[in-house]
């Protein structure tokens, strides 16, 4: 018996050395892991025509690499859902249009062995490759013409304020469309409202119609195919013309040969409506046409048929009346030879020169918006013959925010404040250069560097602290931008440390500069 | 007779329940086992960046390094540096740290003459520390940093005490079932000099080890590829030989390795180190093409420095002989 | 007795099997391998600072066998880094990407015909004769005194049997040489602050600077102010380049010195420390400037004067200007032109 008890016992024994095989296979499931990208990057910004590439680096513990699948897929705004690549590592060249609120980009990371996926969401905002900036219009041989674009920091806030990089697309219109403009550029206006987007160009020859994203024409929009019903004035050439805003509903006011309409924005609208006309008024002819473009208020235009002023708004135009008492009367502008309107700080100013006596005067108006014909618009008068070499002056510019007169002879750029005139020079174009134009930078958007008492760099926003100096060099046949800020207020002075003056070169001549919104 | 039959039994009963147990290699569980039974003490040799140095290791009661002291190798013994460890939950933090001069030359000349006497002294008092290389394990990443003193302030002419970025490392493992690594990923970074010393050029590198049982047969690596259907291209691959378990050799383009019972040799790029080996297989002497030398003393007990210096890369590929 | 035996013999193989004490032979047991192994040192970069010589594209490698000698004039803290920025060891802190598109073009390994001395003594430039090609001097004079000595030494024909191209620092202060400064020189004698200008101005030299006293503080180099306005018709304007820095740092050539003014990087990563200073831009330009000579051996100071200004790159109101002189060093334009000219 105890044999027995104790041979039993050795078994269990035995039997107790017997490892536990157990079924350990429980697998746990470890999760898919992203790595290498960091909790702010999710966000992710290109130019439309960019590669655009994420690379973030994933694995799950205990599957092999082999066995994860991979995609990206984009989808929003108007596009269709697009798988961009199927690999770990996105490449993937962006062709969806520009859109500001941003695609969302899915990453769908699926383990073949379970079938389990992870999706991370990223966004990316498509930019225009031009955005906005400063469209520049030349000409190489002064029958056609070209724009450019000059994206830097001083005309877009898109570009960050110690981004020193300046960038000109040359010659856009060309490149875009295979030809130049035919005729020379006489004003060209970009507007974006919503997803109604419009680049006009008025040229001697035609009007045309682009998208400022692409610059690529669009032909059922030029010329007489911008109006509804095609008035007298359109379709047969420009001597001149241009365009302003109203601010209060972005409307695009054109002046063409004297004439002029007006486009709603609202609504994707792109046509013109007709031409408008005062009441009681057959015909007129515009010669000066202003909108003050950081305020709200009305559009002031010059009537030279009739030498008086005339006011308007997207309900149409309006003259105004002789008010007694006041300086001047808008409706009676014969004794005046008007050359610029513009804007300083007290009012919208018309400079003229008066025939009667040979003197220069500049026609103070309050600026008014929703006005009416009994608005009291004549503000005050300020003389500005006095000024030095007024004469030879070939250009003008007012600024809102101070009363100053800039204006520049061929060679020298003077300013003056409009209160006590005392011209001082600001700027002399180098020898061989002559100016073919002066203007403020008067949108929105930029910043402008310039140097300080201590001769420090400081910074301060560009609208209406800039001046744009266009110049010409015959001998060379090239045009070159200049930009100055204007450092001291009210006093007209130009920063004249030419360290802080930005230039741009290899254009033609310089027809004009317009903001691209 | 019976009671004979019951004592052989009883023999046989007890001598099956002791072989039966496992060998614990005598050490309890709470103590770190880094599968060898000595640990480095002290290291006595000379680079180019220290000179001359004595490294005294000094350990915790569990085993885990505790504190490392730099000495100058002359009779008064300062003391140069430190390697300092942090140990949490999951995490540790490794450092080769250097005492550096707070002080540029001109003014050390100024304090000699004004203090002819205790200008030591005060010298000891300004000295600030630097990290010449660190290891940090985190919430399962392990990076590793490694700087550099520059050039000019060693040569007292420039002064700028502050050591410059190199190089970093983040490596995640993932281990098979037996414990070694199956893939390790990793993070190479490599900073610029001058003003871009603050940014780095990152590479993503993928090593996926292959073994035959316990031996390690090859490691292969590899990049990513956004053109390729898996989405990593081969970049390189280590082929190993192995005898009876142990790894005797590596074989790639930028890195070889060697070793017999006496020997191991490491071969870098330009750059040749031969290791003088113990019984247990570790180093006890170092030499190198560049000029560095070592002599390595070692204690009976498990220690995990190597652990702590060396990445489970480096370690699997067999760059590591001082433990 | 022999179910005893046959009892221990079954328990013996427990034993042995379960030990495992076999790592230890194993590794006393290894195979001699071949450990004669190395691996090919192939250095990463291909274009680094301080690496030995080669030539590379766009400079022909033709050794006009004629050495080009520079010598450089400083004190021993400041020579030595000098040294690094000429012999290639020392780029600049900070590389543009225009900067790293031509690396090759513009921070090459000097070439063996190009050979550096460096001085400390203020007083003999030359003591050991070298021949002196091109010499460079990266701190200002501040005394018109100081400028004729200095001068009159380069003149020796036994120290220097060709007058040398000069290549001269401008300064650090952001002050401009303007005109009114020089006529203050001429009458003053010098422009240090201490012991010209403060008495003349009645200023209290140790209180600190105002506005107004600012630009009167060592505003420029009044040894090349003294040579490029042809002070005492000393005749070797043709044989001056006035180094500045073109990150609007920095002194100003203003209408005295811009004729003669080329602006360049301002700080260097030598030996891994940042130094700025227009002492090693000065040492930049001399470089090119002897790599110039050792192209075109037969050329005079004024043409690689001319060279090194006509093909900068315009900084500020274009052609050269009382902000940046001529503009920046455009060493790829040097060689360019130098290719277009045969050599």
């Amino acid at each position: 018996m105890k044999k027995w008890i104790f041979i039993i016992i050795m078994q269990i024994c035995c039997f107790a050395c017997f490892e536990d095989d157990s079924n350990l296979e429980i697998k746990t499931l470890n999760p898919i892991r992203i790595e290498n990208i960091a909790p702010g990057e999710y966000y992710y910004s290109c130019y439309m025509g960019d590669t655009l590439e994420i690379k973030p680096l994933v694995f799950c513990e205990g599957v092999p690499d082999s066995k994860l699948s991979f995609e990206w897929k984009m989808y929003g705004g108007t596009i269709a859902p697009t798988v961009l690549d199927s690999t770990m590592y996105l490449s993937a060249k962006i062709t969806a249009p520009p859109y500001a609120s941003g695609y969302n980009l899915v990453f769908t990371i699926t383990d073949e062995t379970t079938g389990i996926s992870r999706l991370e969401t990223f966004t990316v905002t498509v930019l225009s490759p031009y955005g906005t900036g400063l469209i520049v219009a030349d000409t190489k041989d002064g029958a056609n013409s070209d724009l450019s674009l000059i994206r830097s920091k001083e005309f877009t806030s898109d570009i960050s304020n110690s981004d020193d990089s300046r960038k000109i697309f040359k010659d856009l219109w060309s490149q875009n469309n295979g030809t130049e403009l035919p005729g020379l550029v006489l004003d060209a206006f970009t507007s974006t409202y919503g997803t109604n987007r419009s680049l006009t160009v008025m040229t001697t020859e035609k009007l045309f119609r682009a998208d400022q994203n692409d610059y690529v024409n669009i032909p059922s929009e030029e010329d007489e195919n911008m109006f509804m019903v095609v008035p007298p004035n359109i379709g047969h050439g420009y001597e001149y013309g241009g365009f302003v805003e109203y601010r209060s509903t972005s409307d695009e006011f054109m002046n063409a040969n004297g004439l002029v309409a007006n486009r709603g924005v609202q609504n994707s609208n792109r046509k013109y409506n007709y031409i408008l006309y005062p009441p009681g008024v057959r015909n007129y002819n515009v010669t000066l046409m202003y909108a003050p473009t950081n305020s709200y208020a009305d559009v002031y235009l010059y009537d030279d048929l009739n030498k008086c002023m005339m006011f308007g708004s997207f309900q149409g135009l309006w003259c105004g009346q002789n008010i007694a008492g006041a300086p001047f009367d808008v409706t009676n502008l014969k004794d005046y030879e008007p050359f610029f309107l513009g804007e300083v700080a007290s009012g919208i100013a018309l400079l003229a020169k008066e025939k009667s006596t040979g003197n220069f005067k500049g026609l103070v108006m309050n600026k008014v918006s929703f006005g009416a014909p009994n608005s009291n618009y004549p503000k005050s008068i300020f003389d500005f013959t006095s000024a030095t070499d007024i004469e030879n002056a070939k250009f003008f510019e007012l600024n809102v925010l101070e009363d100053v007169l800039y204006y520049a002879t061929e060679n020298k750029l003077y300013s003056t404040s409009t209160v006590n005139i005392n011209s001082t020079v600001q700027w002399t174009a180098p020898i061989g250069e002559k100016i073919t134009g002066i203007k403020i930078y008067d949108a929105e958007g930029g910043n402008v560097a310039y140097g300080n008492e201590q001769g420090k760099r400081t910074t301060m926003s560009s609208p209406n602290r800039l001046m744009l100096i266009s110049t010409y060099n015959e001998g060379t046949q090239e045009g070159r931008l200049i930009c100055i800020p204007i450092v001291t207020l009210h006093a007209g002075i130009l920063e004249q440390d030419s360290r802080w003056h930005v230039q741009f070169t290899g254009f033609g001549k310089i027809l004009g500069v317009y903001k691209q919104n | 007779m019976a009671l004979k039959r019951i004592m052989m039994l009883s023999l046989l009963l007890v001598t099956t329940l002791i072989a039966c147990n496992d060998d614990d290699n005598g050490s309890e569980s709470s103590l770190y086992n880094s599968g060898s039974n000595s640990r480095v003490k002290r290291i006595i040799g000379e680079n180019d960046h220290w000179g001359k140095y004595e490294l005294q290791f000094n350990y915790r009661a569990d085993g885990r390094l505790d504190h490392v002291w730099r000495f100058s190798d002359d009779e008064r013994r300062d003391t140069l540096g430190r390697f300092a460890v942090e140990y949490d939950v999951n995490y540790y933090k490794f450092e080769i740290i250097d005492y550096v001069l707070n002080i540029d030359p001109d003014s050390v000349s100024i304090l000699k003459e004004l203090y002819p006497t205790s200008w030591e002294d005060t010298l000891c008092e300004r000295r600030r520390e630097q990290t010449l290389y660190s290891t940090e394990l985190s919430e399962g990443k392990l990076i590793t940093n490694t700087y550099q003193e520059r050039r000019g302030n060693s040569e007292g002419t420039l002064f700028n005490p502050i050591y410059m970025n190199i190089s970093s490392q983040t490596l995640m493992v993932e281990n098979n079932k037996n414990g070694r690594p199956l893939v390790i990923r990793c993070y190479e970074d490599i900073y610029g000099r001058g003003s871009e010393n603050t940014l780095y050029n990152r590479t993503v590198l993928k090593y996926e080890f292959e073994y035959n049982g316990d031996e390690l047969i090859s490691v292969t690596q590899y990049i990513p590829d956004s053109y390729s259907e898996t989405s990593w291209t081969k970049y390189g691959e280590f082929s190993c030989s192995n005898y009876s378990g142990i790894l005797t050799g590596v074989d790639s383009d930028k890195y070889k390795m060697r070793r017999n019972s006496k020997q191991a040799v490491v071969a870098l790029p330009g750059e040749n180190t031969t290791y003088t080996l113990n019984d247990e297989g570790l180093a006890i002497k170092m030499e190198s093409t560049t000029g560095e030398t070592a002599v390595i003393e070692y204690e009976a007990g498990s220690g995990n420095f190597s652990e702590l210096y060396a990445t489970p890369l480096d370690r699997a590929l067999g760059k590591v002989w001082v433990k | 007795m022999n179910k005893l035996w046959i009892l221990i013999i079954a328990i013996l193989p427990f034993f042995v099997a379960c030990s495992d004490d076999d790592e230890k032979e194993a590794l006393s047991n290894l195979p001699d391998n071949d450990m004669n192994i190395s691996v090919p040192d192939g250095n990463g970069e291909d274009w680094y600072a301080g690496m030995p010589y080669q030539p590379y594209p766009g400079m022909p490698e033709v050794s006009q066998g004629v050495e080009v000698n520079v010598i450089t004039v400083d004190s021993a803290v400041y020579g030595d880094c000098i040294l690094t920025v000429l012999q290639n060891d020392a780029w600049p802190w900070t590389l543009s990407d225009e900067d790293n598109a031509n690396l090759e073009q513009l921070f090459f390994p000097v070439h063996t015909d190009i050979k550096y001395h460096i001085t400390e003594d203020y007083q003999n430039f030359n003591p050991e004769k070298q021949p002196c090609d091109i010499i460079n001097i990266g701190w200002c004079v501040y005394g018109l005194d100081e400028a004729k000595t200095n001068l009159k030494q380069l003149e020796n024909k036994e120290k220097f049997p060709t007058f040398p191209l000069i290549v001269m620092a401008g300064g650090d202060m952001s002050n401009s040489f303007t005109q009114e400064i020089w006529d203050l020189c001429i009458e003053l004698g010098g422009l240090d602050y201490e012991d010209d200008v403060a008495p003349y101005f009645g200023w209290d030299p140790d209180i600190s600077l105002s506005q107004e006293q600012m630009p009167y503080y060592y505003p420029g180099n009044v040894w090349a102010a003294y040579i490029t306005q042809n002070l005492d018709e000393n005749d070797h304007k043709e044989d001056l380049i006035v180094v500045g820095r073109d990150d609007a740092t920095g002194n100003r050539p203003g209408p005295i010195l811009c004729e003669r003014w080329i602006c360049t990087y301002g700080g260097f990563d030598i030996l891994d420390v940042e130094m700025s200073g227009s002492r090693y831009g000065s040492a930049y330009v001399a470089k090119i400037a002897a790599e110039i000579k050792r192209r075109a051996p037969h050329y005079t100071n004024e043409d690689i004067a001319q060279l090194i200004f006509s093909t900068a790159e315009d900084l500020g109101n274009p052609g050269c200007d009382e902000v940046y002189g001529w503009g920046r060093l455009n060493p790829v334009a040097i060689w360019n032109e130098l290719s277009n000219r045969g050599y």
